[in-house]
């Protein structure tokens, strides 16, 4: 459940950070960074009703999708895609080697990381689509 | 052609960092197959993703070397949040959310764009500051890596714009190359 929990968490922290920076035409630096320590601070006093674990990985997991919502516009424009790459971090966050977890800027590439594998799929996607649109 | 050369070097400095990242990954899942074949479709994606990264030509020549307050940025960023974040108390995310909102401040507060760069690059620091004691253990540490990756953030300004975690790649970049000098590099001196 808290896997779950977890996966949402990084799809909204992916959608939310691209929606509000690109809708009220606000910096990405700016909607990353205050969502982040708005949910960090929020978790912080619903200290008693979160488990252990929720309480610290929510605002860890949501700052790093913010990193994916970060992606411009001219990368990835619609919000689906920004989403699977949010949904990906959350994968890749909850897989990745704890021989990383404590190094600065782990989160960061995971983020990059699931926003090069979505680009890649979209890619794909549109091959498909185009092989599909001669065919047909 | 120079610039080409470094930016081209920087590219393949950033897709180095990620390889290994997802390559330890990888090893350590090796025992389970679910996360492998999740692996290895990420990994057959990210291959095509580069591709896709090469064919827009995301690098091309700029000025921005001049730029030479971007290094403090970084400092001052991974400096502050590691400060606020471990000896305040406060927790990483808290510290870095803080840090880098005051900083994305700074161009609204002076109405001038160009400063823009200048809240990235704090926030780029911030990500240095997100570090575990146990990686940095102390300020000088974290001031060495925030220079690191204020020099990195600098010469990657045109690599891989618009993809979300290129600072935290950068950060993390900084993060393991200052390690490595720390372990093996000053380990090796000290026993001479």
């Amino acid at each position: 459940m808290e896997e779950i929990t977890l996966l949402f968490v990084s799809i909204f922290g992916a959608i939310s950070t691209f929606f509000v920076s690109q809708k009220f035409d606000i910096s990405s630096v700016f909607t990353s960074a205050f969502l982040s320590f708005l949910v960090a601070i929020a978790c912080h006093f619903l200290s008693g009703t979160l488990s252990e674990s929720l309480e610290k990985n929510i605002p860890i997991v949501f700052i790093g999708a913010s990193f994916v919502g970060m992606t411009s516009p001219k990368i990835i424009s619609q919000m689906r895609w920004i989403a699977l790459a949010g949904l990906f971090f959350g994968f890749i966050y909850m897989n990745a080697s704890h021989y990383f977890s404590s190094h600065g800027g782990g989160l960061g590439t995971t983020a990059a990381l699931s926003v090069i594998v979505s680009l890649g799929l979209i890619d794909m996607f549109h091959a498909l689509h185009k092989i599909k649109n001669k065919t047909s | 052609m120079k610039h080409k050369k470094v930016y081209g070097g920087i590219f393949l400095l950033m897709v180095f960092f990620q390889v290994i990242f997802i390559a330890v990954t990888f090893f350590e899942g090796l025992k389970n197959v679910a996360l492998l074949l999740f692996l290895s479709f990420s990994i057959a994606f990210l291959t095509l993703g580069y591709f896709h990264l090469l064919r827009e030509k995301s690098f091309h020549k700029n000025n921005i070397l001049s730029k030479y307050y971007l290094f403090l940025g970084n400092i001052i960023g991974a400096v502050a949040t590691y400060y606020i974040g471990l000896e305040l108390g406060l927790g990483k995310v808290v510290s870095a959310g803080l840090v880098g909102s005051l900083g994305a401040l700074i161009p609204i507060l002076t109405h001038n764009k160009r400063h823009e760069e200048l809240s990235g690059a704090i926030y780029c620091g911030a990500f240095v500051g997100m570090s575990s004691s146990l990686i940095l253990d102390n300020l000088f540490l974290v001031s060495v890596a925030g220079l690191l990756s204020g020099i990195v953030y600098v010469a990657s300004k045109n690599v891989l714009n618009g993809i979300g975690g290129k600072m935290g790649t950068i950060a993390f970049i900084s993060v393991a190359t200052t390690m490595f000098f720390k372990s093996y590099i000053l380990a090796f001196i000290t026993s001479l």
